[in-house]
């Protein structure tokens, strides 16, 4: 049985929909497999009777009561006791879509995706609500940082919220400073000296965690870049350094992209 | 039959291997397919090769392991020669120069021994000398045929074959992210300065739009200050090496190739097989013996401010995404020819009539 995923897309409602071209009509007792890469977890969905024997399948399976765990999903489907994967050729999001999808106030995600190897694959998170960067630079002596308000239910629209931008070291709870930041609908944008930075500790070298306190949203949101399907941006985007009385800083992500500026060594 | 492709290595990140290892996919279908590889740089090939292509490897030259002749061209040519001497196949492909002369002095005569060639032909002395041995040669491009034709004077058959894409379904663009892709080693006849100085320009203009660079390569520090100097740090991406780059294309709306001379261009087929447009400059040898202006792609022609040309040509397909997706549709139809069953069925031919076997 040859199945290929022609479209393939997680709706707003957190409805995986797919259309499928397939050599054989799904029959009543097809289902479609999910399968944790790293486990043995696994989850069957019953397709149902289809409407009519076609070679085009239109298929739309809800993905919050299955309780998917996070992590990636493979999908397959399975009739008569033989499992074919699902292959695709959609790759399966796109990223308007992506930030549309961040709008709604939400503690896991989902993501269809292509894999590499050309098969359809599911990608679930644990999310908490966040800001998103899209833009860093260093203009005039201060760093500032643009983005979007990401699973904090806010509506995007013109209205403004008061927000401010603060900056923290985790291996020194006392030193911290923080400016006032812009936050219109879901859009943010902060700038804050560089000498500042510099001068909030100057004895010893460090990471600072960058953190944006909005009014009415109840923790600080972490500064991070997760929206897309790039991982690892450490490695993928290197920002320029700035040197302020000889002493160089750099914002830069970790290994889990969120946002941090370097300053010194 | 047994078919023999004869590689320098396979484990690399080129077009050339990725076209190999394609040709090998397909072929294993119905034959007895070996790569044979000079030379073995890593544990794995960088390319997922089929598990009914048999895989060798003549000398190892992984870091820490020991040999008993010295290392160097002395090891490798020794160890071709032992292979060549004693080989046991119906087909010999070589996809060198280099190799095709050594194919053409050595391997038994009773092998089909076929040169496959993409550049243009080196140093003509052995080549005139030792390729009327061969069966046939096999260039993969028009411009290249006929350079090879002239070198040997009909005195060896110069086909035409063009390179295979892997076997489908291929991904499918939707052409609704704003990205430009751009892949291959950062070398710099692939000259991606000139591409990342265009894009500062598109950035300056349409700063939501992104460029995504995939592969890797030594000239990746001077780029990477070359995207700070012009402050486009925010903008461009780089990718880093993937197998699957027809699936990171799928996910971008125009591709973007910059070469000087791309005597292979399996980029620019696979991003018509992902159903997205080419922009690349039309100069001789570059990307337009495989887009047609206007049809497939877009072709920016060389010199002058190629630069501002070539930005204004990603302008003018951002701003148009209707003429973005008409190009893309007749890039899908370009790419059709390049399907590895077609590929398969005119070596098979080409195959037989050299042979008379089949």
């Amino acid at each position: 049985m040859r199945a290929v995923v022609t479209d393939a897309e997680v709706t707003l409602a957190d409805v995986l929909s797919l259309r499928l071209a397939i050599d054989d009509p799904l029959t009543e007792d097809t289902e479609l497999v999910l399968r944790q890469r790293s486990g043995e977890a696994e989850c069957r969905v019953p397709l149902g009777a289809p409407g009519a024997r076609a070679r085009d399948a239109t298929l739309a399976v809800s993905l919050a009561p299955l309780a998917l765990g996070p992590g990636r999903w493979d999908a397959y489907l399975a009739r008569d006791g033989a499992r074919t994967r699902l292959r695709s050729v959609d790759p399966g999001f796109s990223l308007d879509h992506l930030d549309a999808y961040a709008l709604g106030r939400r503690t896991r995600a989902y993501r269809a995706y292509r894999t590499q190897g050309g098969y359809l694959a599911l990608k679930v998170d644990e999310v908490r609500p966040a800001a998103e960067v899209r833009a860093v630079w260093f203009r005039e002596g201060r760093f500032e940082v643009t983005g979007l308000l990401a699973f904090t239910g806010l509506e995007d629209d013109e209205s403004r919220h008061e927000a401010r931008l603060a900056l923290r070291r985790s291996d020194d709870p006392d030193a911290g400073l923080s400016v006032a930041a812009t936050v219109q609908g879901v859009r943010f944008h902060a700038a804050l000296s560089l000498c500042d930075v510099v001068d909030a500790a100057p004895a010893r070298p460090g990471l600072w965690e960058p953190e944006l306190e909005v009014e009415g949203l109840s923790g600080p949101l972490r500064l991070a870049a997760r929206l897309d399907d790039v991982d690892g941006k450490r490695r993928r985007l290197h920002y320029p350094a700035a040197r302020i009385d000889g002493v160089p800083i750099k914002p830069c992500y970790t290994p889990d992209d969120e946002l941090r500026i370097e300053v010194g060594a | 039959m047994r078919i023999c492709l004869l590689v320098p290595s396979v484990d690399g990140m080129r077009g050339d291997v990725r076209s190999v290892v394609n040709l090998a996919g397909e072929l294993a279908e119905r034959h007895d397919v070996e790569i044979v590889s000079v030379r073995r740089h890593r544990d794995r090939p960088f390319f997922p090769i089929r598990a009914k292509v048999r895989l060798s490897w003549l000398v190892d030259a992984r870091p820490g392991v020991r040999h008993l002749l010295p290392a160097g061209e002395m090891r490798a040519e020794v160890a071709l020669w032992r292979r060549l001497r004693g080989l046991r196949a119906d087909v010999l492909i070589t996809t060198r120069p280099g190799l095709s002369v050594q194919a053409a002095r050595h391997a038994p005569r009773e092998t089909v021994r076929i040169a496959r060639e993409w550049d243009r032909p080196p140093v003509p002395g052995p080549i005139r000398r030792f390729y009327p041995r061969l069966d046939a040669v096999v260039a993969a491009t028009e411009s290249g045929r006929a350079e090879w034709e002239r070198l040997l004077e009909g005195e060896v058959g110069v086909r035409l074959i063009r390179d295979a894409l892997p076997a489908g379904p291929w991904p499918r663009s939707r052409m609704d992210n704003r990205i430009v892709a751009a892949g291959g080693r950062w070398v710099p006849v692939k000259a991606y300065d000139r591409l990342i100085r265009a894009f500062a320009v598109v950035a300056g203009k349409r700063p939501d739009w992104r460029l995504r660079l995939y592969g890797s390569g030594p000239e990746e520090k001077r780029l990477r200050a070359l995207v700070a100097d012009l402050h486009l740090h925010n903008h461009v991406y780089f990718m880093g090496t993937t197998p699957d780059l027809g699936g990171e294309f799928a996910k971008a709306s125009i591709v973007a190739v910059t070469s000087r001379a791309e005597a292979l261009g399996m980029t620019v087929i696979e991003a018509m097989a992902s159903g997205v447009p080419v922009v690349g400059f039309g100069g001789a040898r570059g990307p337009g013996e495989f887009v047609v202006d206007g049809r497939s792609g877009v072709l920016v022609p060389e010199g002058g401010d190629e630069v501002g040309a070539y930005a204004a040509a990603l302008l003018g397909l951002i701003d148009d995404e209707r003429r973005r997706r008409e190009l893309a549709a007749g890039a899908l139809e370009a790419a059709a020819g390049y399907g590895a069953p077609a590929v398969a069925e005119r070596w098979e031919k080409l195959i037989a009539e050299t042979s008379g076997r089949l």
